[in-house]
């Protein structure tokens, strides 16, 4: 029985030691400003050059809507801000609608690039991204551009 | 010619006036049973070789180390596809509250 237990013993600290050791190699997030999307969507979906062409143009054709989306929102912030400070009342019903906007056009992007890609690894950039977009994280920075 | 062997009818005709002790068969179990070693549970038994402790060692540091590179690749693309949805998301980008949330500013 004690030989049972020490083999025991012995499995349970030398797995956790291992699998804690090799978490701590975990490579760290990548930086947004040097983050290459494109690279990303096509090493992980296995892109072949014709889809990845197609997949960029979707990119840069959104690429101005998704910045004026991100300025109009910032404007409303703005607004909201310096309507709170006046004892005015804020804008926050057109910042709602404009947030929802965005959230529609992100989704709309998102189910057009996925439509480029074949249908299983569309349903895998889905269900790995869509997610992301709902999620907000609030502890990001006002203002991050 | 042979003569009858005499054995047969003599068998035949054998009667044990002995009586039979009744404690025979109880003492035979007894003495069986005290030779008798108890079957430990076939893993137990397994453990016993020398080998069992350094084998089972490596066996759980290969299956730690293959969980965490396992959870580190999935955390990894959780990572990426984040920093992707940030760069396409006009409302992370700006650092806005979810629409539906409450809270708004």
């Amino acid at each position: 029985m004690k030989r049972v237990l020490l083999v025991v013993a012995v499995v349970v600290v030398a797995g956790l030691g291992s699998y804690v050791m090799t978490r701590q190699l975990q490579p760290p997030g990548p930086a947004l400003e040097a983050f290459d999307e494109l690279a990303w969507l096509q090493r992980e979906f296995d892109l072949s050059p014709a889809e990845l062409e197609r997949i960029a143009a979707l990119e840069a054709a959104y690429r101005p809507i998704c910045d004026a989306h991100c300025a109009r929102i910032m404007d409303l912030q703005h607004e909201v801000a310096t309507a709170r400070a006046a004892g005015t009342p804020p804008p926050t019903d057109a910042l709602a609608a404009a947030a929802r906007t965005c959230m529609e056009a992100s989704r709309a992007h998102l189910r057009q690039v996925a439509a480029v890609m074949p249908p299983a690894q569309g349903r895998r950039y889905l269900a790995l991204v869509e997610p992301k977009l709902v999620q907000h994280d609030h502890a990001q920075p006002f203002g991050l551009q | 010619m042979k003569t009858p062997d005499p054995l047969g009818p003599l068998l035949a005709a054998w009667r044990s006036d002995v009586p039979a002790d009744p404690s025979f068969a109880v003492g035979v179990w007894q003495r069986i049973d005290r030779d008798r070693v108890p079957r430990r549970p076939r893993l137990a038994r397994l453990l016993e070789f020398p080998v069992a402790l350094p084998l089972a060692a490596g066996f759980a540091i290969l299956c730690g180390i293959a969980t965490a590179v396992q959870v580190n690749r999935l955390e990894h693309r959780a990572d990426l596809a984040a920093a992707y949805a940030r760069s396409i998301d006009p409302l992370q980008l700006a650092g806005t509250p979810h629409p539906d949330h409450s809270h708004l500013p």
